[in-house]
């Protein structure tokens, strides 16, 4: 069996459930299949962040200022030393399925969407331009606060003081599920954990975050 | 050997690194095999108590349900200690009682996605593919067993029903009934998953009004999903045991 490729479950090729189900009962557990397959699919493959028609979107290491039309799907990424690696599946969107040539409408998705928005599984990239996709969280925020904490603990960095950067891609944190994180995503990680007071957000003279004192 | 040293040493540490790592994942399978070989053996164990104290645990209810307890919180299946035990004529009676209660609680679990009506068939599938720790104890539940289930479940009430449809059994757990006209539907989407007014029209020379309205109310009892991306622009109407047909 291959294990480097994600095993759709067999509804994904049941036609109607491309399209949204009239019956109120069916409909709900429709999304509920959506929410869950969205979730697997984009931790199988470490995707962070989707666009709105559901192609996984690079993991954002320029901080989107919401000018981008990003409903394309190929996130700004001007980063040259940015080593994410070129998505195979990058080219067909979860939610075009060609094998029954079915897709869903888009008003379909931005309601799969709202729904795990409301649920805590997902997020806007940027609350005032919803173009520019969501942000997936197969860990809520407060799992994924836990994990890093967790692994600040282990490794003794309690008092330290890390750049996102450190944490997204040093190597000390390579062999973590959160490396490569999606810098929106982490920064949100981070306001959870600096409202619980479990760390500090320092920031530069032009507001940007600059780092991030572990441990109050 | 001396250690490398100056720069050299940064290459021994992400060695060291990578020693590790693989070191942590070996020991990781390791504790997941002696885990899994642990489970196994407690299961034959429970298995090999019941045949023991079969009688007492027959007529003794409490014995009885603090044993089933232990089974339900090691997560071992108490359908397979059951089924395992065949020949045994007290067990047969366990056996179908486990298995009425597995057919009630899947009917359950399904009913929002296929309205309450499910194929035998697919019911099978769901019950055997579900073992416990011993792949050698696979369960294997057929279609007669699952009808004998069924009527002992219909001491306790009609809650669940055998429908035909076609030349095919279904279980029916709702409480909507099902329309001679809505057999027929049922029964010709057997053959291709679905069914749409077009077809019906074509085949059983029904005025469209009484496609439409038969259609409808299966829709909305949750029975047929709504396709309208089929090639040919007209809504399909499919059921839902064709998710597990596909290969």
């Amino acid at each position: 069996m291959d294990t480097s490729k994600f095993e759709l479950p067999a509804i994904y090729n049941f036609p109607p459930f491309f399209t949204r189900q009239p019956n109120l009962q069916t409909y709900e557990t429709q999304l509920d299949h959506w929410r869950k397959l969205i979730l697997d699919y984009c931790k199988f493959y470490k995707i962070w962040a989707l666009s709105l028609n559901g192609l996984p979107l690079a993991t954002g290491d320029s901080i989107t200022n919401g000018d981008g039309d990003g409903d394309e799907g190929d996130a700004d990424d001007d980063d040259a030393d940015d080593d994410d690696e070129d998505f195979e599946i990058s080219k067909n969107s979860l939610f075009q399925n060609n094998k029954i040539n079915r897709s869903l409408k888009n008003d379909f998705v931005l309601e799969i969407y709202k729904k795990m928005i409301d649920n805590g599984e997902s997020g806007w990239i940027n609350d005032k331009n919803h173009k520019l996709g969501v942000l997936i969280y197969w860990h809520s925020l407060e799992e994924w606060a836990n994990i890093i904490m967790d692994w600040i603990v282990n490794t003794g960095q309690e008092g330290a003081v890390l750049t996102l950067y450190e944490l997204r891609k040093g190597e000390l944190s390579e062999s973590q599920e959160f490396s490569g994180m999606n810098l929106q995503l982490l920064l949100n990680v981070m306001d959870v954990l600096s409202k619980e007071g479990r760390v500090r957000i320092l920031k530069d003279e032009d507001g940007s975050v600059a780092g991030v004192k572990f441990g109050g | 050997m001396p250690a490398n040293r100056g720069l050299a040493s940064f290459d021994n540490a992400s060695q060291q690194k990578h020693k590790y790592q693989d070191l942590g994942q070996q020991l990781l399978r390791e504790q997941r095999d002696k885990l899994e070989t642990q489970l196994q053996v407690f299961q034959n164990a429970l298995i090999a108590f019941k045949k023991q104290y079969n009688e007492e645990l027959a007529s003794n209810p409490q014995f009885r349900a603090e044993f089933t307890e232990i089974c339900r919180s090691f997560g071992i299946d108490s359908l397979v200690v059951s089924s395992s035990l065949n020949g045994e004529r007290i067990d047969e009676e366990e056996k179908y009682n486990q298995l009425g209660l597995r057919i009630i609680e899947l009917c359950k679990l399904t009913k929002n996605l296929n309205g309450g009506i499910i194929l035998v068939d697919e019911l099978m599938t769901l019950i055997n593919s579900d073992n416990g720790f011993n792949s050698a104890m696979k369960l294997k539940i057929n279609e007669r067993d699952i009808l004998r289930a069924l009527r002992e479940l219909r001491s306790l009430g009609d809650e669940l029903q055998l429908l035909v449809i076609g030349h095919r059994n279904y279980i029916k757990s709702t409480a909507q009934e099902i329309s001679s006209d809505q057999n027929t539907i049922l029964s010709a989407a057997d053959i291709l998953g679905y069914v749409s007014i077009g077809i019906l029209r074509d085949n059983f020379k029904w005025k469209t009004v009484r496609c439409k309205t038969n259609l409808d109310e299966l829709v909305s009892h949750g029975v047929l999903w709504v396709d309208s991306q089929g090639e040919d622009h007209e809504v399909k109407y499919w059921i839902t045991s064709w998710i597990s047909k596909q290969d």
